[in-house]
């Protein structure tokens, strides 16, 4: 009882010392390394856009969930604007396309013959009578070259491109409105954006609509917190779970305590370790390394079921299993990924430190622990071998003849927001999230005409049908001409004279349309920043990326139905093909083979540490034949059932290996007579606190967890069946 | 309309009246028939002889003009609390109730003077820079 109080005010300290220096990390780099797709994700302008879609059936409530939401989004701290409609243009924004029009709207030299001049004037007189040219009126007079009427028009079918109904964009269907939200300029918080997510929906029902959102900020916030959620959930039932059982079974609450200390400070020692070597825990490490040091929980219980000599060898028989895990683990340092490398030192420190304490407070219990009736669960097979070798040949089959692989995808979307996804996708035009075509220039002039040189290619590929559309900024503005190719102040004066006298105006006004003229040609040349002071064109400059000297716009595609094509395209206009996912995929790709190599030189590691450590050639090659055919059933019935592995897969099967290693090892055993039925049982304690904290795992709703719940799971299960089918009497027997 | 350009101004006629779902109506009969609606956010014309529809969104600064020719078409009169300066001015031609915005940085259209005789509101003038001016006369129904 003193040893477990004194273990038990060690981790308290040890807890303690955790708290207050560990770093916690979750960087997608220390995945993929620094890899442009990675860097600075979720921190650019157009990262910050989130669509919101308000539906209902009636347009009543609608507009009032639009209004209520709208008020209510723009108290947020977390928001800097919301757009819910077409705006008008500022009185800042008119003066400032006013003054910059010839640079963005620049007039053809047939716009500035007297004749053509007299028309728009004719045109402006026109509209000088209604009430929507009250902004403008003065300024269409003023430009007779028609330069900002087009601008104007320009400017409105660009926010056109939505359908609108009383002012609010709606969708296709014209059952929603939508919402344009932009998101401060703060770092990004996942509890933050996913708190101000429920907040909007729940803003939404009060006013009797359903909100559906979509933006990259507010997908990775959701997965985190769905994720986070969903490991609480696991990790809280199968924790409540686990401790019930290990009640039930071992009938003494110093006995649990002696069960679970060894592993919470195994855990504990294993996250201060890494924080020192590394200056850090990655997200990764603590939460995948935490679930696999429960297999520590198996040290104690093997000890406990046994007592005087037999202990001692069950002592030795525990240090050979830790470390034998333990190399497989570390072979995760070939890897050379941050987090994995992380994952590895984090679990082999775990697991040794767990193993040590174990045999520290392993004490003699009152009460001799539940027996769990699993040989007899079990059917007799005198040829385990043979169905070993069988079930490895089938696992090779099932995997050879696979389905190709699925799309790789580091965290899976939950169901609710590939729901959510799908349905905005039907109430929007939305540009690819794939594929793009980057333009460079090195000035916006520069960008504007490397993007009109695209655009006649691109009206190409929509005339064939590859896209359906295109955005970008040479769709809304002309590339200006060099302002001397204008006529000087003096011709234009004389034109606009002529002009004037011919649409039945005073002449004498030419000289203030002379004195805008000049101000127009010499104003000074557009920067990305004087876009981005506009909120009406924000939605233009965010998509453009400024790095040193260098402008760059990625062109949104519409419906792309041959990516090839537009890379052949792309090629073509000198301009860069972008597929967003390729190198995602490819990343995840390496990485799965990555592990896939190391995961087997780990595997032979540990293989070969036991044939040293027991010194019996025979015996460990029967210990890794069970654990191959289990891995191998593991894997085929994986991928039967859930597609190819992925990557957490791979690892879990180190643990899937670690615990075969284990559980071989005490199957196996014989110097002390405890061989056989008190060896099962001990196996079988083990094997029910493993299938009970992976299985809840498997029922969890996150796709992550339940692949690895899974797959350690039917390991486990395979492992204890391969190993119970034939007494280990007979199994010492065969060769 | 009245513009340093135009030798003379451009006239239209018409009648201002308030729509059943509250928007503020401008019937025009002339020079063109056209009905312009005004509501919470946009500005519709309708020129239906021309197939022509358009809606603007309303500029930010168009509110204090449009709330007043609102108030005036409803006959609603100001309120204490709504931001304006409202004074009143004698002459021996009638009387003027210039309005603007109490806060100083707010985007307006400029000060707005309401133009009457005893009982009887004759006009509403706009004054805007660069010497455009929008008068609206009002006339009685007939």
């Amino acid at each position: 009882m003193k040893r477990l109080l004194l273990a038990f005010t060690a981790l308290v300290a040890l807890v303690g010392i955790a708290v207050a220096t560990v770093e916690v990390r979750s960087d997608v780099a220390a995945l993929f390394g620094e890899h442009q797709v990675t860097t600075g994700a979720l921190d650019t302008p157009s990262d910050r856009l989130t669509i919101l879609a308000l539906s209902a059936a009636d347009p009543e409530p609608r507009e009032r969930a639009t209004d209520a939401v709208a008020a209510m989004l723009l108290a947020e701290p977390a928001v800097e604007a919301v757009m819910t409609g077409p705006v008008a243009p500022s009185r800042g924004f008119l003066d400032w396309l006013w003054q910059h029009r010839f640079q963005l709207m620049p007039p053809a030299p047939e716009d500035l013959e007297p004749a053509a001049m007299a028309e728009e004037l004719e045109e402006a007189r026109l509209m000088l009578a209604g009430a929507e040219s009250l902004a403008v009126a003065d300024k269409l007079l003023t430009d007779p070259t028609g330069s900002f009427a087009r601008l104007l028009a320009a400017v409105s079918t660009t926010a056109a491109r939505l359908d609108q109904e009383n002012g609010l964009w709606v969708s296709k269907g014209r059952d929603a409105t939508l919402l344009f939200i932009t998101l401060a300029d703060q770092p990004f918080d996942a509890a933050e954006i996913s708190g101000l997510a429920d907040r909007i929906r729940g803003a939404a029902v009060d006013a009797g609509a359903n909100a559906d959102l979509l933006g990259p900020r507010i997908i990775s916030a959701e997965v985190s917190q769905f994720t986070a959620r969903g490991s609480m959930w696991s990790g809280g039932i199968a924790s409540a779970l686990l401790l019930l059982t290990l009640a039930w079974l071992l009938r003494s609450g110093p006995a649990v305590g002696a069960v679970l200390l060894p592993v919470a400070i195994g855990v504990a020692v294993a996250v201060l370790a890494v924080q020192a070597i590394f200056g850090s825990v990655h997200a990764v490490a603590l939460g995948f390394g935490g679930a696999l040091c429960g297999l520590g929980l198996d040290y104690p219980l093997h000890l406990s079921a046994r007592r005087g000599e037999a202990r001692k060898q069950a002592a030795r028989l525990v240090l050979i299993g830790a470390l034998t895990t333990s190399v497989g683990f570390l072979a995760l340092i070939g890897s050379g990924v941050e987090a994995l490398v992380q994952t590895g030192v984090f679990v082999a420190t775990g697991l040794s430190v767990a193993a040590i304490t174990a045999q520290l407070l392993a004490v003699q219990h009152p009460h001799p622990a539940r027996s769990i009736p699993a040989q007899s669960l079990i059917p007799k097979w005198r040829h385990r071998r043979v169905l070993e070798c069988a079930l490895i040949a089938a696992g090779v089959v099932a995997v050879l003849t696979a389905p190709a692989a699925r799309p790789q995808t580091l965290f899976p979307l939950p169901e609710h927001l590939s729901a959510a996804i799908d349905r905005i996708a039907g109430m929007i035009d939305l540009p690819s999230g794939r594929y793009g075509i980057e333009v460079e220039g090195s000035s916006l002039t520069s960008l504007l005409e490397q993007q009109r040189a695209l655009a006649s290619e691109l009206d190409g590929a929509k005339a064939d049908g590859v896209i359906s559309g295109y955005e970008m900024l040479a769709t809304v503005f002309a590339i200006p001409p060099a302002l001397d190719s204008l006529p000087a102040p003096d011709a234009f004066q004389a034109a606009a004279v002529a002009a004037l006298d011919r649409a039945g105006m005073k002449p004498a006004f030419a000289e203030r349309q002379t004195a805008a003229y000049r101000v127009a040609l010499d104003a000074p040349p557009m920067s990305l920043d004087a876009l981005d002071a506009h909120a009406e064109l924000r939605a233009l400059s965010a998509g453009i990326e400024a790095t040193e000297g260098t402008l760059r716009e990625a062109v949104r595609l519409y419906g792309v139905s041959d990516a090839g094509a537009l890379k052949r395209i792309a090629e073509q206009a000198g301009a860069r093909f972008v597929d967003r996912a390729a190198p995602v995929e490819a990343g995840l790709s390496d990485l799965r083979r990555t592990l896939i190599l190391w995961f087997a030189i780990g595997g032979a590691a540990s293989i070969a540490l036991l044939t040293l450590a027991l010194r019996d050639f025979r015996r460990t090659a029967g210990i890794a034949l069970t654990c191959a055919a289990a891995l191998s059933t593991t894997v085929g019935l994986s991928t039967l059932l859930l597609g190819p592995i992925d990557m957490f897969q791979i690892i879990a099967l180190t643990l899937v290996t670690g615990i075969g290693i284990d559980y071989g090892l005490f199957l196996t055993h014989q110097d002390d007579g405890e061989t056989g039925h008190p060896a099962a049982h001990s196996v079988a304690l083990c094997a029910a606190s493993t299938l009970i904290a992976f299985g809840v795992m498997a029922l969890s709703s996150v796709e992550l967890l339940q692949q690895i719940g899974l797959t350690v799971s039917l390991g486990v299960m395979t492992m204890l069946a391969l190993n119970l089918i034939q007494p280990p009497e007979t199994d010492r027997a065969l060769p | 309309m009245l513009h340093p350009a135009l030798d003379r101004p451009v006239v239209s006629r018409g009648l201002l009246d308030i729509g059943p779902q509250g928007q503020l109506i401008r019937h025009q009969t002339s020079p063109v028939e056209e009905v312009t609606s005004i509501g919470k956010r946009l500005i519709t014309v309708d020129r239906p002889q021309d197939a022509y529809r358009n809606s603007v969104p309303i500029p930010g600064f168009m509110d204090l003009f449009l709330a007043v020719l609102r108030e005036v078409v409803e006959g609603a009169g100001g309120r204490e609390d709504d931001g304006r300066i409202v004074t009143l001015s004698n002459s021996p031609s009638g009387w003027t109730v210039t309005v603007s915005a109490a806060n100083s940085d707010a985007d307006t259209m400029g000060a707005l003077a309401l133009l009457g005789c005893g009982e009887v509101l004759r006009a509403i003038a706009l004054d805007l820079p660069d010497g455009e001016a929008r008068r609206i006369a009002f006339v009685p129904e007939r």
